[in-house]
């Protein structure tokens, strides 16, 4: 019960910061200029359906002593079948493997996505796997977006050997190639998906630290913030109500696209053997199970299909395309068009 | 004989904000061997102007209409590759930011050649069996003419003061001889020493070359100094025009009189500079004003404003100025 | 200059310094019996202990202080000839003189890893060198053309697709890939194991570059000096080539040589998916077989590539940049 509250608020103050930024200069502008293209609206709508639905799998209730997510509730009527099954079939054809003497069941339901080999609904599988992608993706930012800002702002406002010793941090980490920094992090700590956004929150700060530096320091030369020092307000104060609602817009673009990279990340580390544990649901675990079912005759396409066309890339084409728009929509060089 | 006709010019831009008629049915002309200048302040339309004689406008979001004639050809209907075969030929521009204008990888020798390379023949003089070395030469030549030493060639750009650098950009624009030079605002970004420097080369070059130009600026020190004859633009549309001196005697259109009101004198008494009240709209906006754009800054409203007045040689669009010359 | 060179390079050891210090922390800091538990599941304590001492993780871990011959170590005993060894007889030590002297040690099967990667460094290189040439030649041109005619449907047919192709998982395009030719249409010739790991190398690395030159190449392409250029009417392939183009060479360069690396070490899933026996499957065994030492060097020796990757581009842009000083 804890759980479901923590969560809920924990999204309406997602909500609710995405409204702070509509509210700044920066936000509206930008709002207005993508509301007219079709294509980020469409983008944004996307990622919005994904990241609800994957919500909802995360709120759980005790139901017959298991825990049930909403997702789980929504799916209570589709059976399970006893294996796998074509999109769309609704009776069985041909031997199934290992009960050759068996009578034929009829397939009970019609799946969208037909079922994978335990009998369980692809359609299904592919919407937990929007809950692990959700997961995923708003765990490395916690992780890496207060590092980030917190250094990046303390690089940019401070300057001289502060300055000197995060540059060397970064410069440092971003030295390593980072997927077998990753996985070398994983093969130490272990699997599963709190270590995955370890590891990449643990590297990815790097990008929103230099964009923030950069920004912080533009930001300290304006005279607004000399005259707030002159007037000896703590530096503390100066920097969380002056420099920081200036960086928001960099938190929310460093998100849209980091997220996209996670996603991406966790099909890799998952195919290569040290990304989620076995027993998760995720896009990557479809994908390795969808490598096996190619190469069979009939060929099983629809797990296949299912994780990377419905799961995988639409959300993360929306990602990319919402990432770069809002960017694109906030670049200060791109401000009107000059007569 | 005119060498340069502007008719109706219009040059129109969609913006997001709406469409912005940055240049809205303009008519001037420029005589050979004549400096001519386009007068007007920041974002009034005069460098789009500029820029749609040589078709240095991208195609996207731009609506252009009227007529360009230079020397009876009109600019506007010509194919793409006539008009650039044009440029350097017949006319050639430069540019207010000499740094930001040239090449910062590349020599600057080089880049007087490669202006060279596109025209030789017209550059040269010459029909046939034009080398490397006849070139070079003739790099060397503009460089003198402009008064620098033939080290420069093998120099970059950051090398050289900004006074170089313009004096580099006037060499490559003359190096094939246009009959018209366009000069947007080409002592802005100069100190005073250096702009007298460059204004005196360029009233030297025109008398050798009797090349026309048109010279855009938004100070009236400039045009006293170089100029034949001017036209003054407000939002989009030219409000007097007619030789310096006329103007400048007769000031007939009341943003003019702003303009010279405006302007500090030697000896003057003391008090408050003269500035012209309100600002001007945006370029979105100039359709939504009167037929006379100036109207509602204009400190000398009354019912003879949006008609217009010739007198010969001075044109003013302000009704007032019809009768009386000192209304 | 030798002293800009000289003050580069001295600026890379403090991030060698923390690349080690990293590989350091990453691999000796977690309880060494746990680490050996990975290795050995079921072993009992006394084989844990004996893997311990076997691999050094008895030794203190950064500094051997006076009194540590008394403690209890990792492998549950005290070792009194601690007291003779000097202070930087450490785990932390051994490892940077290792990684400084590049003894790469030996992997699970006591072979030396140095001879592994001899040998597996060419059927990486195999692949992924054609994949490299290809992605290079095909990003740059098809962003160069993207570029030159942005807005138009070409471009922004361009711009979706690859905006596409970006977010197509890796693993997908595996599947895909070899489902696609390998079974379907039968294309690839079964003896020739190349084509097909180089067609997904490149297909699955080029969108990322498409985008990234393209932005490069129009920040280029709307400077002043390409305005000028097309003034003195200079062809436009000129200007593509010329000016863009080689105006654009310090990003382009830097980001083909920061890619350089990789080649090396070879793509894990590419290698393991296809059976090449090269240095990206030998990260995969590793990965399977838990075998820390190998992962270690490969960590490092990446990171040691991209640092002279680093060093290399900074130097030589800065060598061939004519606006910068080197004194």
């Amino acid at each position: 019960m804890i759980k479901n509250i923590t969560l809920i608020f924990f999204a309406l103050l997602t909500i609710y910061l995405f409204y702070l930024f509509i509210k700044t200069d920066n936000g509206r502008e930008a709002f207005l200029k993508l509301r007219s293209k079709k294509r980020v609206v469409a983008a944004f709508l996307v990622i919005c359906i994904y990241f609800l639905v994957g919500f909802l799998d995360q709120i759980s209730f005790q139901i017959d002593n298991k825990n049930k997510t909403i997702i789980d509730l929504i799916f209570r009527g589709v059976p399970q079948e006893r294996t796998y099954s074509a999109p769309f079939a609704n009776r069985v054809t041909g031997i199934i493997p290992g009960t050759e003497n068996e009578e034929r069941n009829l397939v009970k339901g019609t799946h969208i996505l037909g079922t994978d080999i335990n009998g369980y609904d692809v359609f299904y599988s592919v919407i937990k796997g929007s809950g692990t992608a959700l997961i995923l993706s708003f765990g490395t930012g916690l992780i890496s977006f207060p590092i980030g800002i917190l250094l990046g702002i303390l690089a940019g406002y401070f300057g001289g050997w502060v300055d000197d010793l995060i540059q060397w941090l970064y410069t440092t980490i971003s030295s390593i190639p980072w997927l077998l920094f990753v996985i070398a992090f994983l093969m130490v700590f272990g699997r599963g998906i709190f270590w995955i956004c370890m590891a990449i929150g643990l590297t990815s700060w790097v990008e929103l630290a230099r964009l923030v530096r950069g920004e912080t320091m533009k930001l300290k030369n304006l005279d607004y913030i000399t005259a707030a020092r002159a007037q000896g307000i703590p530096v503390a104060r100066i920097l969380y109500r002056h420099i920081l609602p200036n960086l928001n817009y960099l938190i929310i673009i460093t998100f849209t696209l980091s997220a996209s990279s996670v996603i991406l990340a966790e099909s890799v580390l998952t195919f290569i053997g040290i990304g989620v544990e076995p027993g998760t649901s995720s896009w990557g675990v479809m994908l390795v199970e969808a490598q096996k079912e190619l190469t069979r005759s009939p060929i099983i396409w629809w797990v296949f299909v299912g994780s990377s066309f419905i799961g995988i890339l639409p959300l993360v084409l929306s990602l990319n395309i919402f990432g770069d728009a809002l960017r694109d929509a906030l670049d200060p060089r791109v401000k009107g068009k000059d007569v | 004989m005119s060498l340069l006709r502007v008719e109706d010019l219009n040059v129109h831009f969609h913006t997001p904000t709406g469409m912005a008629y940055a240049v809205d049915g303009i008519s001037f002309q420029i005589n050979k061997g004549k400096t001519h200048a386009l007068v007007g302040e920041s974002g009034c339309g005069k460098s789009v102007t500029s820029l749609a004689i040589m078709g240095l406008l991208s195609p996207a979001h731009t609506k252009i209409s009227g007529k360009i004639f230079l020397n009876d050809k009109n600019l506007l209907s010509l194919q793409k590759y006539e008009v650039r075969s044009l440029r350097g030929s017949e006319v050639s521009m430069i540019f207010q930011e000499p740094m930001t204008a040239l090449n910062p990888v590349m020599k600057v020798g080089d880049q007087i050649l490669e202006a060279i390379a596109v025209h030789p023949q017209r550059s040269l003089n010459m029909d046939s069996g034009i080398t490397t070395e006849h070139k070079k030469n003739r790099v060397l030549e503009l460089l003198r003419l402009t008064g620098l030493n033939e080290s420069v060639f093998h120099k970059y750009p950051h090398e050289l003061s900004g006074g170089m650098r313009q004096r580099i950009m006037i060499a490559s624009a003359l190096s094939c001889k246009p009959s018209l030079l366009i000069a947007d605002e080409p002592t802005t970004a100069l100190d005073v020493t250096t702009q007298k420097q460059i204004l005196g080369l360029m009233r030297d070059l025109q008398l050798k070359t009797q090349t026309s130009i048109l010279m855009i600026t938004h100070n009236l020190g400039v045009v006293a100094e170089t100029c034949h004859t001017m036209s003054i633009m407000y939002a989009g549309k030219i409000v007097e025009s007619g030789s310096v001196k006329d103007v400048f005697e007769v000031p007939c259109h009341p943003y003019t009189k702003g303009l010279f009101d405006a302007l500090p004198g030697i000896g003057n008494h003391r008090g408050k500079l003269k500035a012209i009240q309100g600002t001007v709209p945006p370029a979105t906006e100039y359709r939504k004003l009167n037929d006379c754009r100036f109207y509602d800054r204009c400190e000398f409203k009354d019912e003879r404003c949006d008609t217009q007045s010739n007198r010969p040689g001075h044109y003013s669009f302000c009704g007032r100025s019809s009768n009386n010359r000192n209304s | 200059m030798i002293q800009y060179i000289i003050r580069r390079f001295l600026y890379t050891i403090p991030i060698w310094l923390g690349v080690m210090l990293i590989t350091f922390l990453l691999f000796n800091m977690r309880d060494p019996i746990a680490i050996a538990r990975v290795h050995m599941p079921q072993a009992p304590e006394k084989a844990l202990h004996a893997w311990v001492r076997n691999n050094n993780f008895h030794l203190p871990l950064i500094f051997n202080l006076p009194g540590s011959e008394t403690m209890i170590r990792a492998d549950g005993k005290a070792h009194p000839e601690f007291k003779d060894k000097s202070i930087f007889y450490s785990q932390f030590f051994l490892s940077i003189k290792d990684m400084v002297t590049f003894n790469l040690g030996l992997d699970k099967n006591k072979k030396p890893i140095a001879d592994s990667m001899k040998e597996r460094i060419w059927p990486s290189l195999s692949i992924m060198l054609p994949a490299f040439v290809l992605n290079v030649i095909l990003s740059i041109s098809i962003a160069l053309f993207s570029a030159y005619y942005r807005e138009t449907t070409f471009d922004i047919s361009i711009s979706f697709v690859t905006v596409f192709m970006m977010s197509v998982a890796l693993p997908v395009y595996l599947l895909g890939a070899n489902f696609l030719f390998g079974k379907f249409l039968k294309l690839v010739p079964v003896y020739n194991h190349t084509a097909l790991p180089v067609l997904i190398a490149v297909l699955s690395g080029i969108g990322g570059n498409i985008r990234f030159y393209r932005t490069v190449f129009l920040e280029q392409m709307e400077q002043d000096f390409v305005r000028t250029a097309r003034s003195k009417g200079v062809s436009e392939s000129r200007i593509l080539f010329r000016h863009v183009l080689g105006n654009s060479l310090i990003p382009v360069l830097t980001s083909v040589v920061m890619s350089l690396p990789f080649l090396i070490t070879g793509s894990l899933l590419l290698e393991q998916f296809f059976g090449i026996p090269g240095m990206g499957d030998m990260m995969y065994t590793a990965i399977v077989s838990q075998d820390f030492q190998v992962i270690k060097v490969m960590v490092y020796l990446g990171s040691f590539l991209y640092m002279s990757g680093s060093l290399l581009t900074d130097l030589s842009y800065r060598l061939a940049d004519p606006r910068v000083s080197l004194s």
